[in-house]
């Protein structure tokens, strides 16, 4: 079975290439544009088992939604995108499975992936 | 000039300047990374799906410049991130700050445009913030002087400040046309404003302070204009001297 990985970005440009290379890799991606948008799918989308979050959306702190993905899918993985270069950079000390930093390369995100849904 | 027609200089000049520079260089540096990640990603898709096509194999340069393109985005990324911010031009003075005292500050020190007869109706309890006390009242004046910009005179702006459980919790409310649901994203896009002469920057500003000390800057229910309110921790710590004013 194919796993599902909810997109959160605000970003249009991030979101296509994010999801082309995710489908390349077998990964059924939905993608959110927003903190709003974002808050709808969890409310009545499937279950995901993934869920790529940036830090900064247009509405608000994409962390801020960690609470609701623990509490409505307490499975699923999350990996926070940071905008700083590394993932060591990001800061991010949140209720995480992972970080990736914009600057990092690619590889890494996948082989996280990879890991955590293995 | 004599000195009773000298204007009175502005307390917050300095730390408005810095949440100005502040608010641009970080959109900026969000806006390019968003770029530079996306042509990375663009460029890493390409290369996956060329790689052992004949195509590939048939020009070196392709891998030449798929590692250009790589190498490249990710260099511009970490001279981002050296590049830091004008953030370090403020020293920030966090100490638990009386929020009452900062809303009070705030309405004092609120620049109505034109001198329009606009109204601010106070309502502030106390509770205490961990913040720099300064960009806390530059983060209440940014929504009290976007709140009269929406609200035509004569009229009357309200804020609202309290402890709410354990948030602290200070809404403006204005009497204008109101923000329709569809357009309340564009607001915080930074430099988006409709009224000329004006950055466009005053919720983002308001909103990365309280990002800044854990809070947040959210719509609120309003039954005529537009409420928005910062939410922000209580904090248990005793009000020292040195914090308690801005």
């Amino acid at each position: 079975m194919m796993n599902h990985i909810l997109l959160i970005d605000d970003n249009e440009a991030n979101r296509v290439t994010l999801s082309a290379l995710l489908e390349t890799e077998d990964f059924v991606v939905t993608q959110a544009s927003s903190m709003a948008e974002a808050r709808g799918l969890l409310t009545t989308a499937s279950s995901f088992d993934l869920i790529l979050l940036d830090r900064h959306l247009r509405d608000g702190l994409g962390v801020e939604l960690i609470p609701v993905i623990r509490s409505r899918l307490p499975k699923a993985k999350i990996i926070v995108i940071s905008g700083c270069s590394s993932a060591a950079e990001g800061n991010v000390a949140e209720d995480t499975d992972g970080v990736f930093g914009k600057g990092e390369h690619l590889d890494g995100l996948l082989d996280k992936i990879h890991a955590l849904l293995s | 000039m004599t000195e009773q027609s000298r204007p009175t200089p502005d307390p917050l000049a300095t730390v408005q300047l810095m949440a100005i520079a502040d608010e641009i260089a970080s959109t900026l540096r969000h806006e390019l990374r968003n770029k530079f990640s996306s042509v990375r990603s663009a460029g890493f898709y390409i290369r996956r799906r060329l790689r052992g096509t004949e195509a590939w194999q048939a020009d070196p340069r392709l891998e030449e410049l798929s590692a250009i393109i790589q190498d490249e985005m990710g260099l511009a990324n970490e001279l981002l991130d050296r590049s830091g911010g004008p953030e370090h031009l403020l020293t920030r003075a966090v100490s638990p700050v009386d929020a009452q005292e900062c809303v009070r500050r705030a309405v004092a020190c609120t620049r109505i445009a034109g001198e329009r007869a606009i109204d601010i109706a106070i309502d502030a309890q106390p509770g205490c913030i961990m913040a720099d006390p300064r960009e806390l009242v530059l983060a209440v004046r940014c929504l009290l002087e976007n709140a009269a910009e929406a609200t035509d005179a004569p009229g009357a702006v309200q804020v609202r400040a309290a402890p709410d459980a354990s948030r602290y919790v200070i809404q403006v409310t204005d009497s204008g046309a109101g923000i329709p649901e569809s357009q309340r994203e564009a607001v915080f896009d930074a430099f988006h404003t409709t009224k000329s002469g004006h950055f466009g920057l005053g919720l983002n500003i308001a909103r990365r302070i309280a990002q800044r000390y854990d809070g947040a800057l959210r719509f609120c229910e309003a039954s005529t204009g537009t409420a928005v309110a910062l939410h922000f921790n209580l904090c248990q710590t005793e009000l020292g001297s040195a914090g308690a004013r801005p």
